[in-house]
């Protein structure tokens, strides 16, 4: 399922424009859009961030990580208790966030990685779980009731900025990760990972870290997200929905690419956003299906597709290049 | 002087003892050989060795140093380096790749090992003109021999090779036994040879080593252990009792 | 003070609930066993059984016991469609797919409950009194529940010993290969098993509904008890599921004394999450 990182053909500036004028619309949009225009988008980059912390994982190692939502809860009790309970200042908090996030993730991997595919995968969403009912108990983080965040912190565009600023941020470590040396053992340990380790590869820290770096970018993406949504309680922050919602999405897009987890969470959030003004559960039906026809039909995603596709384009112009000599 | 030394490994899955108080030598810049009957514990012997398993009772050493029960990554990058009897390529990735993956990952808790240069290791496991190719594309006989280009670039002191010979043509097992005689000559590397083909194992090696049943049953050069009637009866008795 | 009266109900209740986990954890552990694939939607399952019944009794009256009549073959029907239409085709693919696969399915069975139900509890009011004995005194409906989770168990086990198809269901799970060298039907063993998984499924659905109230969104709920118990007695091991189930039946029982009943269910997996780190092949299960 994996394919590998961006390519120098990337590089020609008819692919780099476009990005260069989305980035410049969404970094000007507060400005000339309307208040719903600006929170689609705030959830939309969100999304973005989310599944590209997923891929990162996820796509890079092979692992399910079924319980992926409590790094996004985590990281948004994590800002939340420092905002108000130490009043630190909010992009503080936001990284505090990101960090209790990360440390959990890494301590919990520890144990956890040594599971193989679906015991890993079952492991960690019973992990989500019993994290929730601790936390919907736990008078330290105001057990059911949870917290809301006083209007003082309210600022919408700020608030936009700042998982625009993740988002972005979020893609290039992927991006970076990807063609690191980090990336590379985790290709290594893909393909095959007992040839890896009596290659010298220390399998357990590269996982590790891996999974740090995503549950780092999901505390912060979910730290932003309750700025912005005011409230944070456990069914919320440890809703079941948001791990699925990020795996249609990457599933989507395609799987250790570095464009699918963007264009699966484009076109799934906005088929929701507008589902969800009407029917109220449909998404979940067309997710469910969606993440089946997927699996049936295009198990490399969008991006995997296309990439074929240019493969054999490739191959295509090559046969006929080799004609024309003759 | 012994840059191996196993002393008394003993294996037990299960109630089945694999391996029953194994010891021998490795010496500096040798070619020993270690063959057995199917079931031996040949390979048992390799992965503790090379820290794929931990051994029931018994030490490895290596260099002076014990490693028993060490992390194989760990191993790997104080010196030893070991191939898979069956090739386990990093099959999406080309030939190249999978060289620089090993090259990255090996370095080096050690002073003193030769390095090997990728033309090098290219030109002498004959995969030059497949730099490039995605390994899984390789024939049988390429991915043996990029099992062998992988833990070579890892500048290994020792290397454990497991069953390269098998299925090769005779033109390629030429290549398995010159093999052997450069790597102590031109590399500084000792090499552990596990195989089967017999005629290649006897021209490649100094001494041999056999196991049965988890026991070592004779110790010798390769003249002698072809004359051996123990070594004999093990291979033979198999025969009788229908197996091979 | 706790009595000893309440810790030995609360003993027997957990005993009892755990058996029904048990025999769900069963059908589960076959698929598993036998097909290589995780069912994420198992517990979606029975909610479907859950809503059958609901539907059978609101429109006609039908006692959630008598309309097993109903679910038993609704859900093998249903079992063996799913297995024809989606389950085969990942059936030898890699174990990611079918977790994915069935993920969606989870997903999409949830969605359309919720859709055709909305996410209300609903329950029925068939209460069957109490069961007394000397001091003690038991629900009938539970008591019920768990003669019907032994006969499940019972069957399955007649079937699997005694029937062609059960011993070739046992022979694949053992060893494909060789059962396939002797004849049998690896398609037709998948389809059994499936169909069988879900029925169990469906009718443990019909159950429930006798015990608590029901919503769209416990399907998951169910599905992870089940490989909570699948895990902890040990993959493709019968008896380690009912064990499994009975062991986590009467911890969940009998720790909603020391503790609020809402955590309960995060004990099993904090259990969960430590018994696969520390022994990762399960309680009885062999690696």
């Amino acid at each position: 399922m994996f394919n590998g990182g961006m390519k120098k053909s990337m590089m020609k500036p008819s692919f780099i424009i476009p990005w260069i004028i989305t980035a410049l619309l969404l970094i000007l949009a507060p400005g000339f859009v309307s208040p719903a225009l600006r929170s689609f988008l705030f959830f939309l980059l969100m999304w973005i961030s989310l599944s590209q912390s997923f891929n990162l994982f996820t796509g890079l190692t092979g692992y399910v990580n079924f319980g992926f939502v409590v790094f996004y809860g985590i990281g948004g009790y994590g800002m939340t208790l420092s905002l108000l309970r130490l009043n630190l200042p909010i992009y503080l908090a936001l990284i505090v966030g990101g960090l209790i996030s990360a440390v959990f993730a890494i301590a919990v991997s520890l144990p956890a990685l040594r599971l193989r595919g679906a015991y890993f995968a079952i492991a960690m969403l019973s992990l989500a779980q019993a994290v929730f009912v601790i936390f919907d108990n736990w008078n330290f983080v105001n057990s059911a009731t949870g917290y809301t965040i006083p209007v003082q912190y309210y600022d919408p565009v700020q608030q936009y900025y700042a998982m625009l600023v993740i988002a972005a941020a979020t893609t290039l470590s992927v991006f970076l990760v990807l063609n690191s040396k980090i990336g590379l053992a985790l290709r290594a340990i893909k393909q095959n990972e007992e040839a890896a380790v009596s290659l010298g590869v220390n399998s357990t820290l590269y996982k590790s870290l891996t999974l740090g770096i995503s549950a780092f970018f999901a505390g912060l993406a979910g730290g932003a997200a309750i700025w912005g949504i005011t409230i944070i309680d456990p069914p919320s922050a440890f809703d079941t929905t948001v791990t699925l919602t990020v795996i249609s999405m990457t599933m989507l897009g395609g799987f250790g690419t570095l464009l699918g987890p963007v264009i699966g969470a484009g076109i799934l959030y906005s088929v929701e956003y507008y589902l969800g003004l009407t029917y109220p559960y449909l998404h979940l039906i067309i997710f469910g299906a969606i993440i089946i026809a997927t699996v049936l039909a295009m198990p490399q995603g969008i991006m995997g597709v296309s990439r074929n596709l240019m493969k054999r384009e490739a191959k295509r112009s090559e046969k006929i290049e080799l004609k024309v000599k003759e | 002087m012994n840059i191996i030394d196993v002393v008394s490994v003993r294996k037990v899955f299960s109630g089945l003892v694999a391996l029953d108080g194994v010891s021998f030598q490795l010496n500096r810049n040798e070619v020993l050989g270690l063959i057995g009957p199917n079931g031996a514990g040949k390979t048992t012997l390799f992965n503790i060795i090379a820290g794929f398993m931990k051994p029931t009772s018994g030490k490895v050493i290596f260099e002076g140093k014990e490693i028993t029960g060490k992390p194989s990554n760990r191993i790997c990058r104080m010196g030893i380096a070991r191939t898979f009897q069956i090739p386990r390529p990093f099959g999406d990735m080309t030939v190249l790749e999978n060289i620089r993956v090993a090259r990255e990952f090996s370095h080096h808790d050690r002073s003193g090992a030769s390095s090997i240069d990728t033309q090098t290791i290219l030109g002498m496991t004959g995969l030059a003109d497949r730099m490039n190719v995605e390994a899984k594309k390789l024939t049988v006989s390429e991915k043996k021999r990029l099992e062998v280009a992988r833990a070579l670039a890892t500048s290994p002191k020792v290397l454990l090779l497991d069953e390269i010979a098998a299925g090769l043509t005779p033109k390629e097992g030429e290549w398995a036994v010159n093999l052997m005689k450069k790597l102590p000559e031109m590399f500084g590397i000792s090499v552990i040879w596990v195989e089967h083909v017999m005629r290649l194992l006897m021209r490649g090696v100094q001494r041999v080593i056999v196991l049965d049943h988890g026991v070592k049953i004779a110790e010798g050069k390769p003249e002698e252990i072809v004359n051996d009637e123990r070594v004999q009866q093990a291979y033979l008795g198999k025969k009788a009792e229908g197996q091979v | 003070m706790v009595s000893g009266l309440l810790v030995t109900e609360l003993i027997l209740l957990g005993l009892m609930y755990g058996l029904l986990y048990g025999v769900l954890a069963l059908g589960l552990n076959m698929v598993w066993g036998v097909m290589r694939v995780v069912n994420i939607a198992h517990g979606d399952f029975v909610m479907v059984g859950s809503y059958t019944s609901y539907w059978a009794y609101v429109l006609a009256g039908i006692n959630p016991i008598l309309s097993l009549l109903l679910t038993i073959p609704f859900g093998f029907a249903l079992g063996a469609a799913t297995y024809f239409g989606l389950i085969r085709r990942v059936q030898g693919s890699e174990e990611l797919m079918s977790l994915f696969l069935t993920f969606g399915l989870s997903t999409l069975i949830g969605g359309m409950l919720l859709l055709l139900y909305s996410p209300t509890q609903r329950a029925i009011p068939v209460f069957l009194g109490n069961f007394r004995y000397s001091e003690l005194s038991i629900p009938v409906n539970i008591l019920l529940a768990s003669i019907y989770a032994v006969m499940v168990a019972l069957a399955l086990r007649l079937f699997l010993r005694r029937t062609f198809w059960g011993k070739a269901i046992r022979a694949v799970i053992e060893d494909k290969v060789s059962a396939m060298l002797v004849g049998v039907n690896p398609s037709m063993v998948s389809f059994l098993t499936f169909g069988i998984g879900i029925a169990i499924a469906c009718s443990v659905g019909s159950i429930v509904l006798l015990l608590e109230s029901i919503s769209p969104t416990t399907g998951p709920y169910f599905t992870l008890i089940s490989f909570v118990i699948v895990v902890l007695g040990g993959l493709g091991n019968p008896a380690g599921a009912l064990v499994g189930g009975i062991v986590l039946g009467v911890v969940e029982s009998v720790s909603s004394l020391a503790v609020n009943a809402a955590v309960t269910p995060a004990i099993g997996f904090i259990i969960l999450f430590i018994v696969l780190i520390v022994r990762p092949q399960g309680i009885m299960g062999s690696k």
